[in-house]
């Protein structure tokens, strides 16, 4: 594959928040919210990135935009390694990559104008002033499907949807090329999910975006992904094309996973086998040895609680970290 | 306000177009009747401080040595003190002062609080432990001590008081900030902020200081009166404004104080005067505070009842137009 193709590569991308104790504050423990995946993000594409609460997804998004010091790993845009980058270097790279919140509730500042709010990265990178500023203000309220009148109100004067489309307005302010999208629908009721899905892929066409959609909602990424990975307790569990993925899957956690689905057909859904999964997530501060997923899998053998499974191509872009495979 | 917004042609983004006090001010009178009244107080004390040798009916230092003590009467509305001077006129001068150690000192609290709870709040961690620790050992000395100290090296007067009191009480307060500074902090719209690229700067005073200034507007008007009064102490034991200039504190507790029995009025007054200006700070406050807080406008939503009525109206008429 042409390397100018990818535009965003994860190399082993680990992230350890600390747990500090005592007077001293010293280091006892660590949250392993990542702990060493990869992967990569094709120019153009969605990869939608999915996983149980807590299993690092919000993380790895906020980690490939910078947002965290990344303990260990590079991650890649446009091919330069931007965990290096520091200063102006990582102002300038935050144009290129933005992010848009999981709760529109509390991810506008209730002080601002939605104005203010979706004018905040022009001013701060400079992008226009004036009168072009207020062009592309109203630009950007009717590229979502607000009206530029509201720009004088406050967010709380707006619904919830509205607010979303605040929040992905803000994101586009300064023409990214890539943006994360942290369930940004998770938090709205379900016929206002669909409408910001569809003004999301709208975008993505019009303006060429790339975007990693972490979400938790199978039926939204499937709708909205290309690709799809699927992450448990800070590991990359398989990634492939979305079809593939909802068609054939390989690792024994996705098969859970996704025979949790509900179906709206009850006689189909009567007739499908459930795949229970027992027990709890293990905690990320002391993930079980060998694969992470295994104390909680149908098919492991002894090798699984000894040594950790590689994340390996088994043909069609289907990459799987299982011993069973 | 609203008028102009939906009347013009969509095309551009709007902007605020009135400046933004004015609004303030008729939002303020409009929906928060009770500030308003705090405002019409302050305001006249005001006016009292500037004008005070028209008003006041005798000089301050005036004495009139067969009325001592007395009562109010014709002459005298609110009686005379120990040395024969009328208090009306004594409050009235004294107003300039009281609003020059109130305002100016709580205004300098405010300033250093907000200098210290910014940077300790936000960058937090290393920095953060640094200067707290300075403000406990700070708040660990008693109040007088320091201020007295203080006051003996710089020696009495208007100025020195000011230089005093004012970091006194911004450092001892810094920490109500520094708390609220914290909270606002990790909120997800300064996450939003960073991630858009936003230096330090721009999301302490552009996200973090609009979000903590109800705290700071109060803090502002307790600081007033409390400032007032720590001039008192300090005129009480004779590190304040030097006598005979009056000022409502030492009229309370110097001479008012020690009369009490024979002419209670001489503590009374300055007290009722200091109470009054207290309470209008106070109402003026939360007033200002719930006009600056987008989310309280008024009960009816953005505007106030009339306007909200008058929007309605207006709304109507548009859908009816749109009809035909």
């Amino acid at each position: 594959m042409a390397s100018d193709d990818i535009l965003i590569r994860v190399e082993d991308l680990v992230m350890h928040f600390p747990i500090l104790a005592g007077v001293l504050r010293r280091k006892v423990a660590d949250v392993k919210a990542v702990d060493g995946i990869s992967f990569y993000v094709k120019r153009g594409e969605t990869l939608g990135l999915v996983g149980e609460s807590g299993c690092g997804k919000t993380t790895t998004g906020r980690c490939v935009l910078g947002l965290y010091d990344i303990t260990g790993g590079k991650v890649f845009f446009e091919g330069t390694d931007i965990t290096k980058v520091t200063g102006k270097g990582r102002r300038a790279l935050r144009r290129n990559m933005q992010l848009v919140f999981q709760d529109p509730y509390a991810s506008l500042d209730p002080r601002m104008t939605a104005g203010d709010i979706i004018g905040e990265p022009m001013l701060v990178h400079q992008v226009a002033a004036g009168n072009a500023y207020r062009e592309q203000l109203a630009e950007l309220f009717t590229m979502v499907g607000l009206e530029p009148r509201m720009s004088i109100r406050y967010p709380h004067e707006f619904s919830g949807g509205q607010r979303q489309r605040i929040g992905i307005a803000r994101a586009l302010a300064v023409r990214p090329k890539f943006i994360v999208c942290d369930e940004p629908v998770s938090a709205l009721d379900v016929s206002i999910q669909a409408q910001v899905i569809m003004l999301l892929m709208k975008l993505r066409q019009e303006l060429g975006l790339t975007y990693l959609f972490v979400a938790h909602d199978l039926s939204v990424v499937r709708f909205i992904s290309d690709r799809v990975a699927v992450m448990y307790l800070g590991k990359m569990a398989e990634i492939t094309r979305s079809d593939e993925l909802y068609d054939n899957p390989l690792h024994p956690y996705t098969q859970a996973l996704l025979s949790a689905v509900p179906i709206p057909d009850p006689v189909v859904d009567r007739q499908r086998k459930r795949i229970l999964l027992y027990g709890d997530v293990p905690s990320p501060v002391n993930p079980p040895s060998g694969c992470h997923f295994n104390p909680r899998c149908r098919m492991a053998i002894d090798i699984c609680k000894e040594q950790e499974p590689e994340l390996r191509d088994v043909g069609g872009e289907h990459w799987v970290a299982c011993h069973r495979v | 306000m609203a008028a102009e917004a939906t009347n013009k042609t969509v095309i551009s983004v709007e902007t605020k177009g009135r400046s933004l006090l004015l609004e303030m001010l008729v939002r303020l009178v409009k929906e928060k009747p009770l500030g308003t009244v705090g405002g019409v107080i302050i305001l006249i004390l005001f006016l009292t401080g500037i004008f005070a040798n028209w008003i006041a009916p005798y000089g301050y230092n005036e004495m009139t040595s067969a009325a001592r003590l007395s009562p109010p009467s014709q002459h005298f509305l609110l009686g005379t003190d120990h040395l024969g001077r009328d208090i009306l006129s004594r409050i009235i001068y004294g107003a300039r002062i009281s609003v020059i150690i109130g305002v100016v000192g709580s205004t300098i609290a405010v300033i250093v609080s907000l200098a210290i709870a910014l940077t300790s709040g936000y960058f937090g961690g290393k920095v953060d432990a640094a200067i707290q620790r300075f403000v406990d050992a700070w708040m660990c000395m008693p109040s007088l001590f320091i201020l007295l100290t203080v006051m003996s090296i710089l020696g009495p007067g208007l100025i020195q008081i000011l230089i005093v009191v004012g970091p006194f009480f911004g450092i001892t307060q810094s920490r109500i900030i520094r708390s609220a500074v914290i909270g606002v902090k990790e909120n997800m719209y300064v996450d939003a902020a960073r991630a858009v690229g936003a230096p330090a700067s721009r999301i302490i005073f552009r996200h973090i200081f609009p979000n903590v200034f109800s705290t700071v507007i109060v803090l502002f008007t307790v600081n007033m009166g409390a400032v007032i009064l720590t001039e008192s102490t300090l005129s009480f034991l004779g590190f304040g404004i030097p006598p005979p200039t009056p000022a409502w504190g030492s009229m309370i507790s110097e001479s008012g104080a020690r009369f009490l029995l024979l002419a209670p009025g001489m503590a009374f007054w300055p007290g009722m005067a200091l109470s009054i200006v207290v309470y209008g700070v106070n109402m003026l406050g939360d007033g200002l505070r719930d006009v600056l807080d987008p989310r309280l406008r008024g009960g009816l939503g953005r505007f106030g009842g009339v306007e909200k009525k008058r929007a309605k109206r207006r709304e109507k008429a548009e859908k009816a137009q749109g009809s035909v």
